[in-house]
């Protein structure tokens, strides 16, 4: 069974220009009604989940529960928290929604990351840094 | 100093062209920014220099 709540959808995205990593669309929905509008997020298959900065969780009205342990960074060590967010990936009409997903949320200014939960779970992504772009297609 | 210099590090509000629009420090102003615009014609994005480490 997918983890998304809708219809999984087939993507080819190209990167952006003068980016080296494949990046996607995502937009959230916050607790409190808050959407935001779409972010570039980087996909990362080395990121166990979804990790977001504390700063957009906050906006979104979350509700943060602090993990045991902090998160170990270049420039120090940060403090984590879990939370359920509401998102959507695609874009120009086409996008997929995922609805109460487990979320890293963490103290610091960074890109929001699309890790292996439950992107790359629901898709089989195949990322040709050659020809700059990578496509997503969805588990049978 | 380059345009990309310019936005190192900064939140940035892209139009259907990439252009940049609007930048800030603040991620909450160019969500803020973002949401005046019709829902499809604007992408936020996070300019890092190359070979950044976000984590």
């Amino acid at each position: 069974m997918p983890h998304a709540a809708s219809k999984l959808l087939r993507f080819t995205f190209k990167y952006q220009s003068n980016s080296k990593t494949p990046d996607i669309p995502i937009r959230f929905i916050g607790k409190n009604g808050k959407e935001t509008p779409p972010f570039y997020a980087i996909l990362d298959s080395g990121a166990d989940e979804i990790s977001v900065p504390k700063k957009l969780a906050d906006y979104l009205g979350q509700s943060l529960t602090p993990r045991k342990n902090k998160i170990h960074t270049a420039g120090g060590q940060v403090d984590a928290f879990s939370t359920k967010i509401h998102f959507l990936i695609g874009h120009g009409g086409r996008e997929v929604e995922y609805t109460d997903i487990e979320a890293c949320v963490i103290d610091r200014d960074m890109p929001v990351l699309v890790g292996i939960y439950p992107v790359f779970e629901d898709y089989d992504i195949t990322i040709s840094a050659s020809s700059t772009k990578f496509t997503m297609v969805p588990y049978k | 100093m380059s345009n990309n210099d310019k936005y190192e590090g900064k939140w940035v509000l892209l139009n259907k062209k990439h252009e940049v629009i609007y930048y800030n420090d603040d991620m909450i102003k160019v969500i803020e920014k973002g949401g005046k615009y019709p829902k499809g014609d604007v992408v936020i994005d996070k300019k890092m220099a190359q070979g950044t480490c976000f984590f």
